[in-house]
């Protein structure tokens, strides 16, 4: 017996009954023997647990599969099979915000590694953030103690705060790859960090991504390295980069997206959008 | 005839097996264990889901036969008996189950679709297990599970690129994390609470 994932295709014809007896006699004899095998053998029959729990195998497969463990034991190993699905494909709202702020550190600190001068802006958005929330948490203990009729009688001389929102966002569809109104992005009168969410039709599988921004008639251009794909509120695969809104010229932009692998890298997309001074 | 086993010939067949896995009893324990979770898993593959009896006669008869013959290689012999024990125990079934009753496919139900309060819970326990591992530990199981048929070999071959391990070891390390997960989930359905 091979090691390794030569052993898969043997593996599920075990458990899916498809063996001769010599070759079932021949495995059973091997995983008696052999530790690594015999958890090769109980993580494939895991896997066909979670095809049946997805509605992917035959009747036939599911009878071979589920006849060979109690029922009491189907049931638990269906109910986390199937618990373990939905938590993959929808992290808790908690989750997604830490997986979102881990990202922006993450982004941050690459950023603080490669370019001194976008980790400043990007450390100075996150002081604005902390500080707008730090505000948006005093309005909302203000109105709380307003609606309980507890407010000091000083208290009503604080102003409404408007939450300022540090960032400008510019999300980019496929679909859209020209210019037009849908990609669009207004530039501010006070620097802002602009957000570009670059939602992704087919991402393929790379180890890393690479999102290139090129003004289409300017000299700029930068290339953001190193970056993961986000899964969106609606399930929409997207990369995520940030750059001042001061690095912006009113102009065409041209934004092309590469996945990356073994040093070498490859196409996958491409957008367009536009600059304009309100 | 057969002779009756005493308390005594037991133990002292489970010593004997003991010493023949390996002189240091520690290790011997160890192996003990897998070899009867292996013994578990033949018995289960051939239509025995919990034949606990028939993996304890097998490690039994092995134990005494031991101590009469000098065995090379252990495992091997033991499996030996357990394919023996296989055949009496099919024997055995065949014997005492109705025709009509054998031939009927053991079906086994699915989860509870319906009972959406308990697959509540069981997310509510598996986010408590999730938090409970270490962050690679839990990364490699959102990373492993994340992607769907087609996507799915690609995203685990750049798994294995990235972690330098073959396909097979990447499994069997995802399905031990997963047991501790799947122990995890049980005792906290068990305790009734999801934290």
């Amino acid at each position: 017996m091979q090691s390794g994932s030569d052993n898969t295709e043997m593996l599920v014809r075990y458990l899916l009954g498809q063996l001769s007896e010599e070759e079932r006699h021949k495995l059973e004899e091997e995983y008696l023997g052999n530790e690594t095998l015999h958890e090769e053998l109980l993580a494939v029959e895991t896997e066909l647990m979670d095809a049946h729990s997805r509605g992917d195998l035959s009747l036939e497969e599911q009878r071979h599969i589920l006849g060979r463990s109690s029922k009491q034991n189907v049931r638990q190993r269906m109910l986390f099979s199937e618990a373990l699905r939905r938590r993959i494909s929808h992290p808790p709202r908690e989750a997604r915000a830490v997986a979102s702020a881990s990202q922006f550190i993450s982004n941050a600190l690459n950023a603080l590694y490669q370019r001194r001068w976008f980790a400043l802006a990007a450390f100075a958005t996150f002081a604005l953030l902390i500080v707008g929330v730090a505000q948006i948490g005093r309005r909302v203990a203000l109105d709380k103690s307003l609606v309980q009729g507890t407010t000091r009688r000083a208290t009503p001389e604080v102003q409404p705060l408007r939450p300022v929102p540090p960032t400008l966002s510019l999300i980019l569809l496929p679909g859209q790859r020209s210019a037009g109104h849908g990609n669009k992005l207004m530039l501010p009168q006070v620097e802002r960090i602009v957000r570009i969410q670059i939602v992704l039709e087919e991402a393929g599988h790379y180890p890393g991504y690479e999102a290139a921004l090129k003004a289409v008639d300017q000299p700029f251009s930068q290339t953001f390295k190193a970056l993961s794909i986000q899964v969106g509120t609606k399930g929409e695969r997207e990369l995520v980069v940030e750059c001042p809104s001061g690095k912006f010229r009113p102009g065409d932009y041209a934004v092309s997206v590469y996945g990356t692998r073994h040093g070498s890298r490859q196409e996958i997309a491409g957008y367009f959008f536009r600059v304009e001074i309100p | 005839m057969q002779a009756i086993e005493t308390p005594d010939d037991a133990r002292a067949a489970f010593e004997c097996l003991l010493k023949a896995l390996n002189n240091d009893r520690s290790r011997a324990g160890e192996i003990y264990e897998s070899l009867r979770q292996r013994l578990t898993t033949f018995f289960r593959m051939n239509g025995f889901p919990e034949a606990y009896d028939l993996v304890d006669e097998v490690l039994d008869r092995a134990g005494r036969r031991l101590q009469n013959t000098r065995v090379e290689n252990v495992t091997a012999y033991t499996a030996g008996i357990g394919r023996l024990v296989l055949l009496e125990a099919k024997r055995k079934r065949a014997r005492e189950t109705p025709l009509d009753e054998a031939s009927e496919p053991q079906q086994r139900p699915g989860p509870d679709a319906g009972d959406s309060a308990k697959l509540d819970h069981a997310l509510g326990c598996l986010d408590r297990c999730l938090a409970n591992l270490s962050e690679s530990d839990r990364n490699v199981v959102l990373r492993y599970y994340r992607y769907a048929k087609g996507e799915k070999v690609a995203a685990r071959e750049d798994m294995t690129t990235s972690l330098e391990m073959t396909g097979g070891a990447l499994r069997v390390k995802l399905h031990r994390i997963r047991r501790r997960l799947e122990v995890c989930v049980t005792d906290c359905l068990r305790e009734g609470c999801s934290g």
